[in-house]
This record gives C-alpha cells, structure tokens and sequence, in this order.
C-alpha cells in the first residue's frame, strides 16, 4: 500500500532540493552575527563537510529502495523501536513546518505589513500550503523550477544594482576571530539549512528511476542550492562589510539599497516577492512530508483526512515554540544544531551503519547455511 | 453544481485573501505627511535633545491647482519638538499632530555641531533600528540650528531638504569622500579606529539673502566630533583617498598661473615596518590633469610651459595632502583609515599597535610620492600670449 501514488521526475527532485535549500538565504542572520564578515568561509566548510553526509542519505535510500524514512525506520530498528524513531522524526518534521512558518510570519511582518496580525498571515499562508498537499507531491514540487528561476532572477538584479556599493576590502579581515566562532557557524549552517534536506529521504521512493539517478541529482540539488546561498551571503557581506552583525535581516537592507539608474530604488519589494514565493516552497514541501510521516507512522490509507487538523496543530505550534525574535536566533545559534544534529546527522548514519551490519549478518547466516 | 460550486469557493477565497490581507497595512496619502529631511540638536534644556521634522506638502510641490497665486505658500513645513531623545521627540511629535509622519522617504539627516561633540552614535541607532528609516540618506554637520538650516528658502528648490539632498548629490560628482551616506557612516563608526568624516553645511549671508552652502568636513572620532577640515583641507583628503574626480587645481609658478582640470587619479598604498613595529605609510598617486586655464606664461612655448606645470603640479597636489594630514595629525584622528587598512592587510602586525595607535598617529611618518601628467590641452593648444599665438 502506497500512499502517495504521484511521481516526479528526477530533474523535479533535483530543483526540489535547489529551491528548499535556497529559500534558507533569508536566515543567514543566524550566523553571520557570530561571524560577521567573514561568514562565508565557514559556509563554504559546511558545505564540504555536507557532502559526505548527503552521500550517506543516498546509499541509506538506495539499500531500501522504495521505501521512504519511516519505512526504512522500521526495517532497520524493527517495529517497536523503529516506530519510536519514527515517531520523533514527525515531531521533528512538525517543528521545522512550525518554525519556518513562525519566520515567514515575522519577516512579513517586519518588512512589508506590520500592523497586520501574524496570525492571518499565517493561517492564510497555510490554507495555501493544505491546498497544495492535498495534491500530493506532484503539484507540491511541480513549480520548484519557476521559483528557482524567479529567485535567481532577483539575485541577478539585485546584484547589479548594488553593484557601486560593492567593496572587496569588506570581506579583509580574515581569520581574525576565535576558532570556536567558526566551528560554530559551520555548524549551525550544515545542520540548519543542509541537514534538513533529510526530510528529502520521505519523498525519495516516489522519483523516477530512484535508486539509479538519486546520487547524482540529490547531489547536484545540493549543489546548486548551496552556492547560491553563497552567492547571497557574499553579496551581503561585500555591500554591508562589518555592519552586517547590525540587521537582523541583511538581505533586506541590501536590497533597499539597491538602486538602478536613481529612479528604480528602495528595491525591497522584490524581497518580499523572494521571500513569500521561497518560503511558500519550504513550508509547503515541509508540510507535505509532516503529512506523509504522520500518514505513513499511524498506517492511515491516506493523508487527507488529517490535513486541516494538523494545519491547525502547525499553527498553535508556531505561536508556542517561541516567545520572540531574541529567543529564536538564541535558540538557532545555541541549542538548535545540537538538536538537529540528532536527526539530520547521528540518526540517518546510526541507521546506515545498522543496516549494513544486518546485511553482514544476512550474508554470513546464508553462507552458513549454505556450507552446512 | 459540483463545478459551480468549486468556482464560488475560489472566488470567496480569492476576494477574501485580497480584502483580509491588506487592510490592516492601508496607508493613504492624505493621512501622512512625508518626512523629507530630519535635523537633530542639542536643546537649550540640560540633557535633552530637539528634533527638527521637514515635512514636504505635496499639493504646494507638485504646482498643480490653480496657476500662480499662491506661489508665496512655502511647500514645507518644519516641525520642532524637545525630548530626552529621538525617539521619544518622534513619539511627541506623531501625538501632536494630525498626520502619520512617514520616514520613509526621509532624504537628509543632519546633525547640530554643538549635538556632535556630545556623540552621536545613540541617535544613529534609534535611525537605525526604525523600520521605515533608510540606510541611503545622507549625514550632514551645520554649524547653526538644524532649524535654521531648513528655514533657508532655495531659490530654485521648493523643500529646503530636498535641495540639501541635490547639493550632495553635486557635491559627489567632484568626489565621493564628501558625500557620506547612514550606511558608511555607521560601518566607519563600528571600525576600529573609529573615525569619520561628515560634510559640513552652513549658511552665508549676503546683503539681503541667505543661501545655503556645503563647504569643509567635520571630522568624528569616537561617535564624537573634534575638529574640521577646511574646504583645500576636504580636497587633500580627498586626494589622499584618490576618490576625486573633477574640479579645478590651481598651479602657480613663477612666470604664470594654470588651472588644471582633475581627471580621476590612480592611487596606491603600500606599509613598511620597521624595527619596533611602527608603521610607515607610502601613498603614490598618479595624477592626470587638463588644462582650463593658463595665465601668464609671456613668450613661452608649450612644451616650455607643460614642464613647468608638470613639476609645479606635484607641489601643489602634494601641499593640499599634506596640510591635511597635518591637521588630522594635530586632531589625532586617523580619517585616512590607515589604522583599518593595517587591520585589513597587516592584521597581525595591526594587533601588537592598536593599543598604542593614538600615541603612533600623530608622529606617523608618510612618505608622499606624486606623479602628473598633463593629458590634454583641452580644446585649444596655443593661447594668444605664448610664442606664435600672436604675431610679434
């Protein structure tokens, strides 16, 4: 019994992966507060040290072919303990849904409508996204190609017009600080927006010609989603230089600095743009998989039935997980990484090596047989 | 009927995201008043500080309506109100008025001189934190009460703001170093050494009228103002930086007077140290000039005259950079940014000095090398006084 019965393309879950990780730009004030100018060689760290990591995600997926998270929880762990593991993974693919929708409530409101209630923004935003799952995962990842054309289009734009404000002598100088910051950074850059690609693992059964394409194009997705993070991240640090650590949205200053020819200025409307239709990605990507975890644990047919129930749950969840602004980037530069840690580094690598050791097991228990 | 019914719920969804969504965030026009210009002063009151609020009246500006007549209405307003701070003269000032005031299209700040000397990091932050503030106006110093600054009427300019806001915009097309921007200013004002400069603007008097003029640079060293530079002074700092692109030098020798026209000069900087650790800054800069004017120079020829322009030239850039390098080294402040280029290039050596920098500047050794060259005679070669210009 499959609950999801669409399938996408391997180039779907390529952009897929590009967009989602993309939409993470908007959160660099996480670390480059810690970092300041120099934030981008830890970033560039972390995505080196994410590639084996992603690797790994893959041979977990291809070991199980057709299975998607939960279903490899419980091959591995068996049923009472792979349904623990399980269960802890919804909850964690509930708070990433809660928190990013928390942030796109407060961005909006901090940028373009700010006497309006963070509830309405929200509630409206997550009809949206239960309208979209309840498509299934076709119409989710469908337009992750028009978003990540439209986003790379602003980026381009945005560049030229900051182009005169742009100073190399901003990201000098280097290494100047403790290495305990950049240990830091990297850390909170590879579990904040790369690891979180492990919820990729729920959707990977159900893309075209899986086990063959999946290295390269999750790979490749990776890629592309994290230089262009880095292409954000420089250009920030290159227009800003030291006051980056100032703004808790830098993105946002830099592009209401922009200019193009004196007339077109104050560009931060195309943030907005950014900043809805990226996040509109994530969260509904995100949401969608919550469903399918939730679906998939208790061995419901279908996932319909529990969306607008869990959509209401997402919504109170997100007005509790924090009390405000302070306390989130707290929490994100502090205790999050090591929480994710768990899920998105320990867990997927604790079950690989498992598996592998059962098949060991397998193989030796057969060949005993055999030679007997 | 099931088709029907899905195209009333789309639409009942549509209208209501389209009416619920916005309405909380509805400005409309006639319930702001457009904030164009903020000038910031010490109050009379001990402690307190007056905020001067230009507030440009779109109906006067945009002249529409009936022809002439009222052509005397002044397009602006100025709004005073004394507080224990910005925010809290803001806070005053939006509860005594009719209108919303909307920052967003605020286009100068200036700062009373008597306000600098006190610092002015804290307002830079209230400006700062302010959601609809902009990081691309422009820091200004005057010399008077901000509110007198925004009282001179412009003959051509309807806002006095937005006239300051053009005269910048002049003043950077001769070099970017006079026109200092939130955002520059607040990253120089995070560096260490702190320092920075801001145009000063003040009023000139004559006869019957006042007029606005933008002349000399304040320097700021720890959030705090401690001296100016006077407008030849602004000039070799601008050289120094190698930011100055147009504008007249003028070079005097001994057989006449040339006025040289300023093309963009290449610059290049480079440190030695030596034993104990003390820097010694080297700055060349190649100069490219043509000529605008030649004065004098009786029976020479041009060849004759560009070499001694050429040589004379060198002095003259050298004298402007080097009287402003005196002054900042009486002032003890470091606005060339030596101090942040050691921390960008030589940061280790930069370490063991820091601490001592204040003591080092003033004794800083810097060794000045300038090259020019004359690029063009502009449009004519020969002028009627040199050999061959007139028949003699």
């Amino acid at each position: 019994m499959t609950i999801e019965n669409s399938r996408i393309s391997a180039g779907q879950f390529m952009f897929s992966i590009a967009c989602f990780l993309h939409s993470s730009s908007l959160l660099t004030s996480f670390f480059v507060i810690i970092t300041r100018n120099e934030s981008w060689m830890p970033f560039v760290a972390s995505i080196i040290i994410c590639i084996p990591l992603i690797v790994s995600y893959v041979l977990l997926s291809k070991s199980y072919p057709g299975m998607n998270l939960i279903q490899i929880n419980e091959a591995v762990f068996g049923r009472v303990a792979g349904k623990i593991v399980s269960a802890l993974y919804v909850w964690f693919f509930f708070t990433l849904t809660s928190l990013n929708i928390r942030d796109l409530g407060t961005f909006v409101n901090k940028t373009t409508m700010v006497k309006t209630p963070i509830s309405i923004i929200i509630i409206l935003f997550l009809l949206l996204c239960v309208w979209s799952a309840y498509y299934g995962l076709e119409v989710v990842t469908r337009y992750s190609i028009v978003f990540l054309i439209i986003s790379c289009v602003i980026l381009f734009i945005s560049i030229i017009a900051v182009y005169d404000l742009i100073e190399l002598d901003n990201f000098l100088p280097m290494f100047d600080m403790p290495l305990n910051n950049y240990v830091q950074v990297s850390h909170i850059a590879s579990t904040i927006p790369f690891g979180e690609t492990v919820i990729f693992l729920m959707v990977t059964p159900y893309v075209d010609n899986a086990p063959k394409n999946l290295m390269r194009y999750f790979l490749g997705g990776f890629l592309l989603g994290s230089i262009l993070i880095l292409i954000v991240i420089l250009r920030d640090i290159s227009v800003l230089g030291n006051t980056i650590q100032y703004f808790s949205l830098p993105s946002f200053e830099v592009f209401r600095l922009g200019t193009l020819f004196q007339t077109i200025s104050h560009m931060e409307i195309m943030f907005s743009i950014l900043l809805i239709v990226l996040l509109y990605f994530k969260i509904s990507v995100l949401f969608y998989v919550t469903m399918l975890a939730i679906a998939q644990l208790l061995n419901i047919r279908s996932y319909r039935p529990i969306l607008l129930p869990c959509a209401a749950l997402v919504v109170v969840y997100a007005f509790t997980a924090f009390k405000d602004v302070i306390t989130h980037t707290k929490t994100a530069q502090e205790t999050t990484p090591f929480f994710w840690t768990l899920f998105e580094i320990l867990l997927p690598v604790l079950t690989l090596i498992v598996s592998f050791v059962k098949k060991k097991a397998k193989n030796k228990n057969n060949r005993k047989a055999v030679s007997k | 009927m099931k088709k029907a019914l899905r195209i009333i719920a789309a639409a009942m969804l549509i209208l209501s995201s389209a009416l619920i969504s916005g309405c909380y965030d509805i400005v409309e026009l006639d319930t702001i008043s457009i904030v164009t210009g903020l000038g910031i002063d010490k109050a009379d009151e001990n402690g307190k500080v007056q905020l001067t609020v230009q507030v440009g009246k779109a109906d006067a500006v945009g002249g529409g309506g009936q022809e002439g007549g009222e052509a005397s209405e002044k397009a602006y307003q100025n709004l005073d109100s004394v507080d224990r701070n910005i925010v809290g003269a803001l806070d005053k000032l939006l509860q005594d008025n009719s209108r919303t005031l909307f920052l967003h299209h605020n286009q100068v700040v200036i700062f009373g001189e008597s306000h600098a000397k006190e610092g002015i990091s804290d307002d830079i932050d209230a400006l700062m934190r302010d959601l609809h503030s902009h990081l691309d106006v422009f820091v200004l110093i005057s010399e008077t009460n901000t509110s007198e600054i925004f009282n001179v009427e412009m003959e051509l300019e309807k806002i006095p703001s937005v006239g300051i806001t053009r005269m910048m915009r002049k003043k950077t097309e001769i070099s970017e170093a006079f026109g200092v921007k939130m955002l520059e200013l607040i990253s120089k004002l995070s560096d260490d050494p702190c320092t920075a400069v801001l145009p000063i603007i003040k009023q000139v008097k004559e006869q019957d009228t006042t007029r606005l003029s933008i002349q000399g640079l304040a320097v700021i060293k720890d959030d705090k103002m401690v001296g100016k530079l006077t407008e030849d002074q602004a000039k070799g700092y601008a050289w120094a930086l190698g930011k100055i692109k147009s504008g007249y030098l003028p070079v005097n020798t001994d057989k006449g007077t040339v006025e040289l026209s300023i093309k963009p000069p290449s610059r290049e900087m480079k440190v030695s140290f030596d034993k104990e650790g003390i820097p010694k800054i080297k700055i060349g800069i190649k100069a490219r000039f043509i000529i605008g004017q030649i004065i004098g120079f009786d029976g020479l020829q041009l060849e004759e005259i560009i070499e001694m322009i050429q040589k004379e030239s060198v002095n003259a850039v050298k004298d402007i950079i080097i009287s402003c390098f005196k002054e900042t080294q009486r002032l003890n402040a470091d606005i060339f940014r030596f101090g942040c280029y050691l921390n960008k290039h030589h940061n280790k050596k930069w370490k063991k000095i820091k601490d001592k920098w204040d003591q080092i500047y003033p004794n800083l050794e810097l060794e000045l090398t300038v090259e020019t060259q004359i690029i063009d005679t502009g449009k004519t070669s020969k002028s009627p006084k040199m050999v061959g210009g007139r028949l003699a």
